[in-house]
């Protein structure tokens, strides 16, 4: 037996690069700083998103996107197909899930640091990830076609179109047509089962690859010597990490099943272009906090639309989250200063508020 | 030198003088230059004083211009003077008259070779024709505007009329000798010489002086134009221009007539008897519209002439009322002369404005006099009547005391009350009060203009009714409920209004009125406590505590003002109105006949009159208390059916818990809702089949709707089995992650101490 397997295993060996890879996972390391533990969110969110792949290729197989079916199929696979309520609700959680991890990891990285040379090019590609992965959020949420999905987006694309010059091209684009419709449904379906995959995984192969080519870093003015191999000893823990989300992702599965939790009984039912605008629509919560604090832009700001304003404002503000190795010349130099860190503390305030005001604000 | 200096005398005076000399001279005629004259002034002395006044007497020899002769003859040599070839002396003939005359006229001799009168210029004229002299005169000859001329406007039919009123000549000319009595009598006569209106035409206003007797049709149209321009313009423009264009017909005299034109008024429009246009149209026609019309704004006008003249004996100022009555009458006016165009929608739209100007009279008097005097009086003698009525539905629909009570409110005092003003009062007997109400109630063409299509048969149904039968056999019995009785009087609200007495949620209180006096019905033989059943009855509840509108109320049953309670057989028909299919059931029931054969009442035996309670299965059964133990022994149908009921309730309820329970749970059971639902129908249609007392029938219906209800169940049992399935995977995936994890820290736990043995 032991030969049969020494036998397959050289067959491997002299056909693929394991020998290089099983040098380089013996030498890569981690360093065991007092922020170890901020390192495993990358993972967690790495972890979502190969969750999100396997259950969406599940969902796939019986998935209608036409405006006639979507709704139809969605029920058949939580009533009829064998673990269809599983994959369906492990996917909608995990959506949510990876979002989370993924600013969690962003924030840590700010705080940490991470960004700093020669680790420009990941944050960059990291930033972008999470803009892809709200893509995928956005997208994702109308293919239910229930009435949330159905209002929510045609409220998103209605801000998208104030985009000054392209709006109204964007809004046509984005909707397939003049209005949202089944054309909107299928358009959106492709961005989501195909364009986003794959500049996703373009992207994360890039991000992965310069994480290990480039290591992980230490906070700034830590001296540490103390690493850890990568594998087997981290690996292990971040299997441990990532069977206790699969296990949270079970536990939301059967407890708190996301339709029943996240969405009204009024607002899951099939959605119809002829209804009025229902109340209570709301975003993702991942989008609340921009959807919120456009509320609070004066209607005109020195002349400019005040949505204008905003969506500039957020445009800036995404600009400057993607230049943040850049604007931050301290870091470069391996020195602490205030202002990112102050930029940062105010960022995820700003996003704490604005969601929790998106949520108990009056006349929401 | 100069000579006024000489002579001692200012210039002015000198030139004052000469210039008073002169003018006095001057105006002289130089008699003294001329033979005629010097002869004539001895010899006929009246004519030359005459021919002072005459219209030639400035001309340098007045007496040859017409006459011929020498002028500048010895004065005493006469036939010198009137020796010359031309000397044409007196009297002369009609048509020597025209050629003197014309031989300075010449204009009006031609003129005159176009009129009725040329013959006079042939050579053997018609003596009866006239020259110039017969109408004009002579000796003097005044001028045309003098009062004195024979042809002034004033004296012209006097002069037409020294002919053509004289019968023979008349007759030998086939002409009429009526014509100017006729002128006389018209209106252009009247004006003219009555009253001296100088804008009346005389004879030679449309006949012209000397030329055209307008045979030509056309003429007279323009003649007629001459002054009604306005009228002639519309009829230019007109439809009947076009008429008149192929067929000569109509013209202004075919409608107005010729000499003897009267006022227009309105009796010549339409096609009515008498009427102008009824020589061409026939009945129905648009000139019935124009006299419709025409009769509604003369009616508007007339009526607010008299609303002004009572206002003003009333002693009000009514200047403003007048100046609108004045807008009035120029608008009448106009729409007089626009009724030329012959174009209905003009003459309506001429009209209307007339309306809308007149109905500003009617206002604005009534401002003067501030609210009726009705409102005025019965303001101190009856307050609470004068304040209640603002709310009433007639004070509504503009109609005051007087649309009921009759009277005059514009008048004072006692005034207004008279019988001469149409006063009625209030109704003497109690059987007077429905009567008193038909009078607008039952007029359907009146009440219609109103509410179109309300019923008008409230008196002839309430003559069937308990309360109509009752007061036929004593009219004067105070206690039986007349219309306003439930109408209330003075504050009556339209029954739609829910605080009408007689709004559906209303009604049983305002039956209670009576119907609940125990003494007042005793009388009767009514029982009196209708009200109090009906209070606690489904109905009641329905209709009083939730205020659904649809649960009857003492009418929908009983009927409105045909008010009785329904017949034995016919209460399913009562009930039916509402319980549509429990009546039909029941009518193909076996109980029907049966009921018939025991003079049982339907439906009332088993739900009651009055104080009809929800039903329920407790009714349905053998036991006490129930309703069918008064026919049926224990163990029979009622007690399976109830038995059926019971067990459907139970089950219903069971697969509700089921399903609730699976919600829980957060799985989703809506088909099972929609499920439940359906089955609860189901159910609810079998208390309604109930009705049929077919116990087979039930039966199938039965085992339908349990199979339902076990479809139900099934839902609700699957959706807790995936749940609980679901947990159990769960458990599952729990211990499988515990071994999972305790593996891998123990791995790790190795690998640390490993790592740890590595460094040292």
């Amino acid at each position: 037996m032991e030969q049969k397997r020494s036998k397959l295993a050289s067959w491997f060996r002299e056909r693929l690069p394991i020998d290089y890879l099983m040098q380089y996972s013996e030498h890569k390391t981690v360093p065991r700083t007092k922020d170890f533990h901020w390192y495993f969110f990358g993972g967690i969110a790495l972890f979502f998103f190969l969750v999100q792949i396997v259950t969406g290729l599940f969902l796939l197989l019986y998935y209608k996107p036409t405006a006639e079916s979507a709704y139809e199929s969605v029920h058949f696979i939580e009533s009829e197909v064998y673990f269809g309520w599983l994959i369906r609700n492990v996917h909608a959680w995990s959506a949510n899930l990876m979002i989370l991890a993924s600013f969690l990891h962003l924030f840590s990285n700010w705080f940490l640091k991470g960004y700093r040379k020669p680790r420009e090019m990941t944050w960059i590609l990291g930033v972008l990830l999470l803009f892809l992965g709200m893509g995928f959020g956005f997208s994702g949420y109308l293919l239910p076609w229930n009435k949330l999905s159905f209002f929510a987006t045609k409220v998103g694309i209605e801000i998208a179109g104030v985009t000054p010059l392209i709006g109204n091209f964007l809004m046509k684009f984005l909707q397939g047509g003049d209005e949202v419709s089944g054309a909107t449904l299928t358009r959106f379906f492709a961005i989501h089962v195909a364009i986003l995959p794959g500049l996703t995984l373009l992207f994360l192969a890039i991000h992965l690859y310069l994480v290990q080519y480039q290591g992980i870093s230490k906070p700034i003015g830590d001296t540490t010597e103390k690493t850890m191999r990568f594998f087997p000893d981290f690996v292990y823990r971040e299997l441990a990490v990532w069977s206790f989300c699969l296990l949270l992702l079970a536990f939301l599965a059967v407890f708190y099943p996301f339709d029943s939790v996240f969405i009204p009984l009024d607002l899951q039912e099939k959605a119809s272009a002829f209804d009025p605008t229902p109340v209570g629509i709301k975003p993702e919560w991942y989008f609340m906090f921009m959807y919120q604090s456009l509320k609070y832009f004066p209607g005109k700001i020195l002349g400019l639309s005040g949505k204008v304003v905003a969506l500039f404002s957020f445009g800036v503000g995404g600009l400057g989250l993607l230049m943040v190795p850049f604007w931050d010349r301290w870091s470069s130099r391996e020195q602490r200063h205030w202002l990112p860190k102050t930029a940062g503390i105010l960022v995820i305030l700003f996003i704490v508020v604005f969601t929790i005001l998106g949520y108990v604000a009056p006349g929401h | 030198m100069r000579l006024s200096n000489v002579m001692n005398v200012p210039p002015t005076w000198i030139l004052a003088l000469t210039a008073a000399l002169l003018l006095f001279f001057g105006g002289q005629v130089s008699y003294a230059a001329d033979a005629c004259i010097t002869c004539h002034s001895d010899f006929t002395p009246e004519l030359m004083d005459a021919f002072h006044e005459d219209v030639h007497a400035a001309n340098q020899h007045p007496c040859v211009g017409c006459h011929g002769g020498n002028p500048d003859a010895a004065p005493d040599d006469m036939d010198a003077a009137h020796g010359t070839a031309d000397f044409a002396p007196p009297p002369w003939t009609a048509s020597e008259s025209v050629k003197r005359c014309g031989s300075c006229h010449t204009q009006v001799v031609k003129k005159l070779g176009t009129g009725p009168h040329r013959g006079v210029l042939g050579e053997n004229p018609d003596p009866d024709l006239p020259g110039c002299t017969r109408c004009h005169g002579f000796h003097p000859i005044y001028k045309i505007q003098d009062v004195k001329s024979p042809v002034n406007r004033t004296a012209v039919l006097q002069t037409c009329s020294a002919c053509h009123a004289d019968s023979a000549m008349m007759a030998r000319h086939n002409l009429s000798p009526k014509i100017p009595n006729e002128y006389r009598n018209s209106v252009h006569g009247r004006e003219l010489l009555t009253r001296d209106n100088d804008a009346a035409p005389s004879c030679i206003g449309c006949h012209d002086s000397h030329s055209s007797h307008n045979e030509n049709v056309a003429s007279f149209d323009e003649a007629c134009s001459l002054c009604h321009q306005r009228e002639a313009k519309a009829f230019k423009t007109s439809k009947h221009q076009r008429v008149w264009e192929l067929t000569k017909v109509p013209v202004c005299i075919t409608c107005h007539g010729s000499h003897s034109i009267t006022s227009p008024t309105v009796e010549m429009l339409g096609t009515g008897p008498g009427t102008i246009c009824s020589k061409c149209h026939n009945p129905g026609d648009s000139p019935d519209v124009f006299r419709s019309l025409m009769d509604k704004i003369e009616k508007e006008f007339t009526q607010g002439q008299a609303m002004i003249v009572e206002a003003q004996r009333a002693g009000k100022n009514v200047d403003a009322q007048i100046k609108i009555l004045e807008q009035v009458r120029t608008q009448l006016q106009r729409a007089r002369q626009s009724i030329h165009y012959f174009d209905l929608a003009r003459f309506r739209k001429e009209v209307d404005k007339g309306l809308e100007l007149s109905s500003n009279i009617s206002t604005s008097v009534e401002q003067l006099f501030g609210e009726s005097s009705c409102i005025t009086c019965h303001r101190e003698l009856t307050p609470d009547l004068v304040a209640g009525f603002s709310d009433d539905v007639h004070a509504d629909k503009q109609i005051s005391c007087d649309g009921c009570h009759g009277g005059n409110p514009l008048l004072q005092d006692e005034k207004a009350m008279s019988p001469e003003e149409g006063f009625i009062g209030v109704p003497k007997r109690p059987a007077d009060v429905g009567p008193f109400c038909a009078r607008c109630h039952s007029k359907p063409e009146y009440m219609n203009g109103f509410v179109p299509g309300i019923s008008t048969d409230q008196l002839s149904q309430y003559a069937l009714s308990g309360h109509g039968q009752a007061l036929s056999r004593n009219p004067f019995d105070k206690n039986v409920a007349t219309c306003v009785s439930c109408h209330g009087v003075h504050k009556i609200r339209a029954a739609k209004d829910p605080l009408s007495p007689v709004y559906a949620v209303n009604v049983p209180e305002t039956c209670n009125k009576c119907h609940g006096n125990g003494d007042l019905m005793k009388a009767y033989g009514i029982q009196t406590n209708p009200y109090e059943d009906y209070r606690e009855s489904v109905h009641g509840k329905a209709l009083l505590d939730k205020g659904d509108v649809s649960a009857p109320a003492c009418n929908d049953c009983h009927g409105n003002h045909g008010a009785k309670p329904p017949e034995v057989d016919n209460i399913a028909n009562v009930c039916g109105q509402c319980h549509v299919r429990n009546a039909t059931l029941f009518k193909l029931s076996v109980h029907r006949g049966i009921f018939e054969l025991r003079g049982m009442e339907q439906c009332s035996s088993c739900h009651g009159h009055h104080a009809i309670k929800h039903p329920t299965d407790a009714m349905l059964s053998t036991q006490p208390g129930s309703i069918c133990v008064k026919c049926h022994d224990p163990g029979s149908a009622p007690d399976q059916v109830h038995e059926m009921f019971t067990v459907l309730d139970a089950k219903s309820l069971e697969a509700r818990d089921k399903l609730r329970l699976a919600e829980s749970y957060l799985v989703n059971v809506d088909g099972g809702f929609v499920q439940l639902d359906k089955a609860n129908s189901e159910i609810t249609k079998m208390r309604v089949l109930v009705h049929l007392f077919d116990l087979d029938t039930l039966k199938t219906a039965d085992q339908k709707t349990l199979a339902m209800l076990q479809g139900v169940e099934d839902i609700g049992n699957k959706g807790i089995e995936n749940a609980m399935f679901r947990r159990k995977g769960f458990l599952v995936a729990l211990g499988l992650f515990a071994l999972f994890l305790a593996i891998v820290i123990l791995k790790i736990r190795e690998l640390e101490k490993r790592r740890k043995l590595e460094s040292e």
